[in-house]
């Protein structure tokens, strides 16, 4: 049989708004905790200066019709204007690209009927995006490591091998082919074996060891020229002061940076919309919390107050309905915790990542959310309801 | 808390300050009640007697003047010092009854003898049985007669323990008989507990022993 005071209580209470305002939680929750989550990922993507490979820059001079004509290192960097890009301080690292200066003949493509003159470039190695096993020359060695921009490949796969008929290559394949490459200059000339070691995302060129270049440079051409290119690590792609020095200077860089700024305007922003609606879902399950347990308390406020006037404590009377809306916010909070880890992960594994997987699924944030939103609501609700009873003593 | 006396010094309801209350024992006097005795409050409708009764059980600070429940004034105490007053100290029997219309007879009972358990199943039986009430303990009390939501209201106040009873026309809906059931057993309580009784009445009775009687 039911106790008396559960039996009166009972009355009052209204369990199906208690469970559309838990179910409003649960959601703003849920919104809110994602949309954190998404927040720290993109944060991560566009600000990392670590390892992510958006942070990496390749700046060159502009080439104009007079410089076409004219000498051919007017688009060079000079030492003065290394030091004074070094000197920004949105600038984490620069390094310079060093270009050939001899003849080099190869017969990178004659299984394909393909001969063809080449150039080579070198960046310090920090600036790589892969470092393969065996990359480093020394003098005296006939073998030259070369890495190839992955970009190049996908050319000759998808345009000039459809064009002209030729079979397409892999990767793993034009790994295994060793080139023969002549070098030449300063009237001496020496055969090379070269073979393809790895391919970059990020160094648009045909790359060799520094220590190549140098040497060869030296033997076979006319020493190393200032760098025409320059890469930068810097810390945000889409700094505005970043963009507006290069603007400023006349340097050119990849136009997609360049839309990464817009894009990130516009991510940021409807991130920021989406947490906003996760914290109108919030505050309006606050709200429908609060409105709920107001009006369980005024439906009987006849009966608590003689209740209190047989001798019930308030706080007692308070306790009971706040243990029942926290039975409902509780599961909500618990609730939404799974829901988000699981579109968390579900997040992972879409094609497009933003965390390109250096960013885990982060943890101490959305929860320290949760359990301050719950706890600020449960605190909240426990003075409203202590103080509404109260006052009815 | 100690509660063997209780004292007014000079009160008188905010309500009633414009009246001539010269002819009054109690507005604008000392008067002590001390525990074990019966003490008897008479006066005609509209005077104020409920508005006593709900000064002396803390229901009403909307009066000048003080009371004191032992040493403490009763305008200081909390509202968790007033339920732990009437769980354990204060009982009453409302004028009006006040009982929770959605329960039975019996569960408006038990629900203020939860407070404290200090009545067991059978006794609680045997009040009503003594009121003649046994019969209404499973009924819905809004289907009770006055009179025998009375007699339960009677029973809920003396189910628990209790240093002061305050008894609001506790016999207005009984008949002589009834009445004199009902009052035997109130005496018998408060001498069991060694409770002071205040009967707030319309008019003079012998019901009880008074030590006292005055007039409103």
């Amino acid at each position: 049989m039911k106790r008396p005071l559960t039996s009166l209580l009972r009355q009052g209470r209204h369990r199906f708004r208690l469970f559309i305002a838990a179910l409003a939680y649960f959601t703003g929750l849920f919104i809110l905790l994602l949309s954190t989550e998404g927040y720290q990922r993109f944060h991560s993507y566009f600000e990392n200066a670590g390892e992510n490979q958006n942070s990496y820059l390749i700046i060159n001079k502009g080439v104009n019709a007079i410089q076409s004509f004219g000498s051919k290192y007017r688009s060079a960097f000079s030492e003065e204007e290394i030091e004074y890009i070094k000197k920004q301080p949105f600038v984490l690292d620069l390094g310079a690209f060093s270009n050939s200066t001899f003849r080099i003949s190869s017969n990178l493509a004659e299984r394909l009927s393909i001969y063809t003159d080449l150039f080579f470039e070198a960046v310090p190695d920090r600036f790589l995006d892969t470092i393969p096993p065996g990359w480093k020359w020394e003098e005296g060695s006939d073998f030259i490591p070369v890495i190839i921009n992955r970009e190049w490949l996908n050319l000759y796969n998808f345009n000039v091998s459809l064009m002209y008929g030729l079979p397409q290559i892999s990767e793993e394949m034009l790994s295994r082919w060793t080139l023969d490459v002549i070098i030449s200059g300063n009237g001496q000339s020496r055969h090379y074996r070269s073979r393809i070691l790895a391919f970059s995302d990020r160094i648009p060129s045909v790359t060799v060891p520094e220590s190549f270049l140098r040497y060869a440079n030296q033997k076979y051409g006319r020493g190393t020229p200032s760098p025409a290119r320059l890469i930068l690590r810097v810390r945000d792609m889409a700094d505005p002061q970043l963009l507006s020095f290069l603007k400023e200077q006349g340097y050119r860089y990849r136009q997609e940076k360049a839309i990464s700024s817009g894009f990130r305007t516009l991510a940021a922003t409807l991130l920021l919309i989406v947490s906003l609606l996760g914290l109108l879902f919030v505050l309006f399950a606050f709200t429908i919390v609060l409105t709920t347990m107001e009006l369980a308390i005024s439906d009987i406020s006849g009966n608590l107050r003689l209740l209190i006037h047989l001798g019930y404590k308030p706080s007692g009377l308070a306790r009971i309905y706040f243990r029942e809306a926290l039975i409902f916010i509780l599961t909500a909070a618990l609730l939404a915790w799974p829901a988000f880890w699981g579109a968390a992960r579900a997040l992972d594994s879409l094609p497009v990542s933003f965390s390109q997987g250096s960013a885990s699924l982060s943890v101490g944030g959305p929860l320290l959310l949760n359990v301050l939103c719950t706890s600020l609501l449960l605190l909240y609700l426990r003075i409203k309801i202590g103080g509404r009873i109260q006052k009815l003593a | 808390m100690d509660c063997e006396n209780l004292t007014i010094h000079t009160i008188v309801p905010f309500h009633l300050k414009d009246r001539d209350l010269s002819s009054s024992d109690i507005w604008y006097r000392e008067l002590h009640f001390e525990r074990g005795h019966h003490y008897h409050i008479s006066a005609p409708s509209g005077s104020g007697k409920t508005t006593l009764a709900r000064i002396l059980y803390g229901l009403s600070t909307a009066y000048a003047g003080s009371y004191f429940i032992g040493d403490r004034h009763a305008k200081s105490l909390d509202a968790g010092e007033w339920s732990r007053l009437r769980q354990k100290a204060f009982a009453i029997v409302f004028q009006d009854l006040r009982l929770f219309d959605e329960l039975s007879a019996r569960q408006n009972i038990e629900i203020k003898n939860e407070l404290q358990k200090s009545s067991s199943d059978a006794e609680i039986d045997e009040m009503l049985q003594k009121l003649g009430a046994a019969h209404t303990a499973a009924r819905e009390s809004r289907l009770l007669s006055q009179g025998e939501k009375q007699r339960v209201a009677i029973v809920r106040a003396l189910c628990q323990p209790f240093t002061w009873l305050i008894l609001d026309e506790p016999f207005s809906h009984l008949d002589a008989e009834a009445a004199r059931a009902a009052a035997r057993l109130i005496a018998e309580k408060a001498a069991a507990r060694k409770a002071g009784v205040i009967s707030l009445q319309l008019e003079d009775d012998d019901f009880f022993p008074y030590s006292k009687k005055w007039q409103l």
